[in-house]
């Protein structure tokens, strides 16, 4: 399997404790301490797709549809934006089963 | 306000057609026209400002039920016209109370000119001091009603003059043999003759005879603003909208917007295909309620022709079955009119630049439902592949309305056969019913998808 396919396979899991909130035209991560991390609204959405069950393949599958882009261009854009959120902690990644896998 | 013009305030609570409409009035010299949402009713009048005729879009879902008394409470006695957006499916007029007019939402830009004109002489309760002018069509009747022709039907009537047969004209004009006898429908009624003979010879009495210039010619036309280095760069754009004065009105708005031109317009979905072959716009905005189908099937007719063109569908109200049911149609892009003109024209540049063109908020919810819609997909995949070669033809034939007698004829089977088929069918793909076995199958393609495989 290669790199890119167990990207595809895993299924990234918001952490417990951060909410997403609207401000002005753009969002922010926010916990109890206040304010994390702003970020855009294709960001938010992917963040709020991470729920531990949806692969990333199927974010890709479905950014193709809506945005019209191709399907290197959306893993590309999916594995900047989930990398992202995943180095500051924002997301966590669980690979192969919804509820289970090794994480990594 | 310069002497003979009316001060005209269009009063909607959405802004693309507000806007549209009001720079439709304003690109006549004869207007000036404001556009006030409904909330900015009592804000513009405290400023002092009274207005000649107030429009009233009646077609709007949520306008409040006392839109007619308050604008009479702030501008008593003023003279108010309710135009009612008809002509698209499922919409409902509210009355605006006081209104002394109802112009319907069939009506063109010259027919709203020309109303808004006669309702001002004859509503208003005191004499203005507007000196009245002849009407054109009192001057010169025939002209004036050539003149009310859309520029397709000048087309046709100049085929006409010319003596160019049905089959003929619709090859030249790239239009289906329906969609010309349509126009020319249309154009004896606007003409009031009663023949074609009878408006060829009205053309030749006006001077409008001789062949149409070369089909491209509205492609070719130029943007109303910009240089043209920029013009060149612009986006191509198709109009379709069932209705005359939106398709007009948002000629005329967004033919003011840089890196926009409208090239040609489109009355319903088989004019909008024929004129998408025809002039090849970069990007095709479609009214969600495009007679006779709706944009989304529209949508998916065009993105299934042979056409390299931007598909931008536009509603009326947020609607997220329809954005969604728009991208899996294939469409580009999906707009709401409460963005405006310059939101529209926003889109329609960002299409054209080649992104898409999602409405703000909507991004998050439509990757669920897409997500949601691919797994029910797969399960139908999953499903559909159990079935057994004779199984899937018996799903087939299903899909088709045969009933189990039906399809022992067709396979050559006893109908006993046949209905142990069509049992095995409905179990494997977890239905209850025929009908949903046909409209899973449907749904998700299954027969195109696997039959040609099996």
């Amino acid at each position: 399997m290669t790199k890119v396919d167990r990207f595809l396979e895993a299924r990234p899991r918001r952490p417990s404790g951060l909410h997403l909130a609207r401000r002005g035209h753009g969002f922010v991560l926010a916990d109890e301490g206040g304010d994390r991390c702003r970020m855009n609204e294709t960001a938010a959405a992917v963040w709020e797709l991470c729920d531990g069950e949806t692969t990333v393949a199927e974010m890709v599958g479905a950014v193709c549809l809506a945005c019209n882009v191709d399907r290197a261009d959306a893993v590309e854009d999916l594995r900047r934006v989930v990398v992202a959120l995943a180095s500051e902690g924002f997301v966590e990644w669980r690979v192969g089963a919804a509820a289970g896998g090794d994480g990594r | 306000m310069g002497v003979g013009t009316l001060s005209v305030r269009v009063v909607s609570p959405c802004p693309l057609l507000g806007e549209s409409l009001t720079r439709l009035l304003g690109a006549q010299s004869e207007f000036e026209a404001a556009w006030d949402a409904v909330e900015d009713i009592e804000r513009e009048a405290d400023a002092g400002s009274r207005p000649d005729l107030v429009l009233v879009d009646a077609g709007w879902h949520d306008s409040p039920p006392d839109l007619g008394p308050r604008i009479q409470r702030r501008w008593p006695g003023v003279v108010m016209i309710e135009l009612v957006r008809a002509g698209a499916r499922g919409e409902r007029h509210r009355p605006v109370q006081g209104a002394v007019a109802t112009l319907g939402g069939k009506l063109d830009a010259n027919d709203l000119a020309v109303s808004l004109r006669r309702v001002h002489e004859r509503g208003r309760l005191r004499p203005t001091s507007v000196p009245r002018r002849r009407a054109p069509e009192e001057d010169d009747p025939e002209g004036s009603a050539v003149a009310r022709l859309t520029e397709r039907e000048t087309e046709v009537l100049r085929l006409l003059v010319a003596g160019h047969p049905p089959a003929e004209m619709a090859r030249v004009l790239g239009l289906s043999v329906n969609t010309l006898r349509a126009h020319v429908q249309n154009l004896l009624v606007k003409l009031q003759v009663h023949s074609r003979l009878e408006a060829a010879a009205l053309a030749r009495r006006v001077g409008l005879g001789g062949a149409p210039g070369p089909p491209a010619a509205a492609a070719d036309r130029p943007a109303g603003r910009g240089t043209a280095a920029t013009r060149e760069r612009a986006a191509r754009v198709l109009v379709a909208d069932g209705r005359p004065l939106v398709r007009t009105a948002l000629r005329v708005a967004l033919d003011a917007e840089d890196g926009v031109v409208v090239v040609a317009e489109a009355a319903d979905t088989e004019e909008a295909i024929a004129e998408a072959h025809r002039v090849r716009p970069d990007v095709v905005l479609l009214d969600a309620q495009l007679p006779p189908g709706g944009g989304v099937e529209a949508c998916a007719l065009i993105k299934s022709a042979d056409l390299v063109t931007r598909v931008l569908v536009v509603s009326e109200h947020p609607d997220e079955e329809r954005l969604l049911a728009a991208v899996e149609a294939g469409g580009d892009g999906y707009s709401e009119w409460s963005g405006g003109i310059a939101g529209l024209a926003a889109d329609i540049r960002r299409l054209h630049a080649g992104e898409a063109s999602i409405p703000p908020g909507m991004l998050g919810l439509l990757l669920r439902r897409l997500i949601q819609r691919g797994r029910e997909a797969d399960r139908a995949v999953d499903r559909f592949s159990r079935l057994s070669r004779r199984e899937r033809e018996i799903l087939a034939l299903m899909v088709e309305g045969m009933d189990n007698h039906a399809i022992a004829r067709a396979l050559v089977i006893s109908p006993h056969t046949a209905r142990t088929h069509a049992q095995n069918v409905l179990s494997k793909l977890g239905v209850h019913s025929r009908v949903e076995a046909a409209a899973v199958a449907a749904e998700f393609g299954l027969i195109e998808r696997f039959m040609g495989a099996s």
